[in-house]
């Protein structure tokens, strides 16, 4: 399997401060990767980091993303190069109707990538038929992106925007967090539906509910910004069973 | 005293105009109107934010009839039909498809006004447009300055009388030429008969050196409803003013304004709302966007007279700042004279929110045009007032447009 994602030594600050410590993690082309890991381990960093957002610097290190320089691009073209982040707190944009942010988005990609844009008529059997697998009732779709959504609603809606998007890589931050277990099915379904070959997926999680439904290839421990253990998916049991205090003090 | 000065300074300053006034053989009457109201001051509460130097800053000439043309040059450039508009260039009815300009005195609103004085007595014969009891009638007017060269004034004149019951739909626009340092004082004056509706949608995209300061003053009569939206994104210095007299009770008055200002552009956006009688209800919301070295203020002023019981008024003032280096002001004033009111007022001043601009570049959105989608969703609650759908798009291009010449967006 060829490499997708390379991480090497990254080290990150956020005002100042070091919250990375040198993350080393090589992802393959179609592998599932969990990071799990006690609050405020850094893990929304690296997602951050990763997706290119202002404000999270990375400081040492370096990124390969499909052997480019990951850190070198802007954030929307980590996203037309193939970086999908789903957010653990999905912004509400007033004003901006869900359908024109998702047609904006995939045009834009699209054409990034070389590819024409969608008619109007294309679009929207797209769209239709990606939300009716998430059991999202189309009138949503022109409602404000994520105003008075949900939080069930809001995860639908980054599901959504990968199943359009089509990401290479698609970082998923705590997707399962304020999920009932109706949602967290549907969700998984949409995890697994992008699975393949040809895709990768890092899961950021606090917890291994979602797991059992989305099974990793390889488990990752992060605490204080560093990856401190690496396992198979007997790990995510472990953590589960054992909780996160032997790390927290261990990487003290 | 400081008043006193001010207006001593004007008294001077308005035998600058006494030229124009010889040459328009304009009214005495209105000559010593204007002198007694001397030129606008800074003094003066309604004019605390105005570009007041610019109106004597040189020696205004009035723009000669304009060439037919270049007026139509200038329409299509701004996709607008001759055959179906009223076309004033220069102040003076190029096409009138119908509207025959009568003399027509201002309405008594206007009688205190400095400027619309200046525009009535050098542009004697109003653009009337009557709309007879129970019918209704859709039109667009176009406002066209199209000076020889620089320091040349127009002060175009449109009368609106909507009769009882009828129905006004009015389309302005507001533009002229490029890179020339003209002045536009357009005076649009309605009124509004028992019942009536009139619904206005005004463009200000003047050149980039213009002088404007228009005013729109509405009288609404019982149960009638007027509606205004307005867009600004064209014009060095821009003062655009809208005056609303209830005189009947039961009126509705909804005031929409969204501006837009880069490079130096100076806006000045006020709002006059006058509960005369008793159960009107008001509603004013006004949304800028400010880049470069831009300055804007929205001063709304809201006047409830001691009888006027069961008025109902609010207002909704917000700012974005697309630089630090923009500034943006806001002033309510709120008379309230009676008891059983409701009156309410908010004003804020903004920048672009990073979370947002961030979700939209992570989906990919590239950044100017992620900003120019969230400015577009910003004016987005000004816009929608657009119930036509096409003018709606065709308002929402303009702004991206904007942004483009701003080197942002697609
Ligand atoms: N925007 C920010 N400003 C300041 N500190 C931050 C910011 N984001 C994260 N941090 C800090 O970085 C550390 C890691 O946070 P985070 O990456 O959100 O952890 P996790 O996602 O694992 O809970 C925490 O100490 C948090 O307080
Ligand atoms: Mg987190």
């Amino acid at each position: 399997m060829t490499v997708m994602l390379e991480i090497k030594n990254l080290h990150a600050t956020v005002d100042g401060r070091e919250i990375l410590n040198g993350i080393n993690l090589t992802i393959r082309t179609g592998e599932v990767h969990a990071i799990m890991g006690p609050n405020g381990s850094g893990k929304s960093t690296l997602s951050y980091v990763l997706a290119g957002r202002d404000g999270y610097m990375p400081t040492q290190g370096s990124v390969t993303f499909l052997g480019r320089d990951l850190l070198a691009l802007d954030p929307a073209e980590r996203a037309a190069a193939g970086i999908f982040l789903g957010f653990q707190y999905p912004v509400e944009i007033p004003g901006i109707s869900t359908m024109n942010f998702l047609r904006t988005a995939l045009n834009a990609v699209r054409k990034a990538r070389g590819e024409a844009e969608l008619s109007a008529a294309d679009f929207l059997k797209l769209v239709r038929e990606k939300a009716k697998t998430l059991d999202m009732d189309p009138e949503m779709l022109k409602r404000s992106v994520n105003v008075g959504f949900s939080g069930g609603e809001k995860k639908r809606n980054e599901m959504l925007q990968m199943a359009m998007l089509q990401p290479r890589l698609a970082i998923l931050d705590e997707t399962d967090s304020g999920l009932d277990i109706d949602a967290l099915k549907v969700v998984s379904h949409g995890i697994n539906a992008l699975r393949g070959p040809e895709r990768s997926l890092l899961m950021i999680t606090h917890y291994q509910r979602l797991l059992d439904y989305v099974v990793p290839d390889v488990v990752h421990v992060l605490a204080k910004g560093r990856i401190v253990k690496t396992g198979g998916k007997e790990l995510a049991l472990e953590l589960e069973r054992e909780g996160y205090a032997p790390y927290v003090g261990e990487a003290a | 005293m400081k008043t006193q000065s001010a207006s001593q300074t004007n008294d001077d300053k308005t035998a600058m105009f006494r030229p124009a006034f010889e040459h328009m053989q304009a009214s005495e009457t209105l000559w010593r109107r204007f002198v007694e109201l001397g030129l606008p001051a800074r003094a003066q509460e309604a004019w605390h934010y105005a570009d007041v130097g610019a109106f004597s800053r040189e020696s205004w000439t009035m723009a000669a009839p304009a060439d037919g043309a270049a007026a139509r040059a200038l329409l299509s450039e701004l996709a607008l039909d001759p055959a179906t508009s009223l076309v004033l260039a220069n102040g003076r009815v190029l096409d009138d498809n119908g509207v025959e300009p009568v003399a027509a005195a201002a309405a008594g609103a206007l009688h205190a006004h400095s400027l619309a004085t200046l525009n009535e007595a050098l542009t004697p014969r109003a653009a009337v447009i009557t709309i007879a009891a129970g019918e209704a009638k859709t039109l667009t007017v176009a406002s066209l300055t199209l000076p020889a060269g620089d320091g040349e004034m127009a002060h175009p004149r449109i009368a609106i009388k909507v009769a009882a019951g009828a129905r006004a739909d009015l389309r302005l626009i507001f533009a002229g030429s490029a890179g020339k340092r003209y002045w536009s004082n357009p005076v649009v004056d309605i009124t509004l008969g028992e019942g009536a509706e009139a619904r206005l949608i005004s463009v200000a995209s003047e050149g980039e050196q213009a002088l404007h300061t228009g005013v729109i003053a509405a009288t609404v009569g019982k149960a009638a409803r007027f509606a205004s939206t307005e867009l600004i994104l064209g014009g060095r210095s821009i003062r655009r003013e809208t005056l609303v007299d209830f005189i009947g009770e039961d009126g509705a008055a909804e005031l929409a304004g969204a501006y837009l200002g880069g490079g130096e552009t100076r806006i000045d956006v006020r709002s006059e709302v006058s509960h005369l009688v008793p159960r009107c209800r008001s509603r004013q919301l006004y949304r800028g966007v400010l880049d470069d070295k831009a300055f804007a203020a929205f001063q709304g002023r809201v006047y409830v007279a001691p009888h006027a019981q069961g008025t109902d008024a609010a207002q909704s003032t917000r700012s974005l700042l697309l630089q630090r280096t923009a500034e943006a002001a806001a002033k309510p004033e709120l008379e309230i004279h009676a008891d059983d009111v409701k009156c309410s007022h908010g004003a804020t001043v903004g920048e672009l929110d990073p979370d947002m601009l961030f979700y939209l570049e992570a989906r990919g959105v590239p950044p100017a045009e992620a900003r120019s989608m969230l400015v577009k969703a910003f004016i987005g609650e000004v816009l929608e007032t657009i119930s036509d759908e096409s003018l709606r798009e065709r308002n929402i291009d303009r702004v991206g447009r904007w942004m483009t010449g701003r080197g942002e967006g697609a």
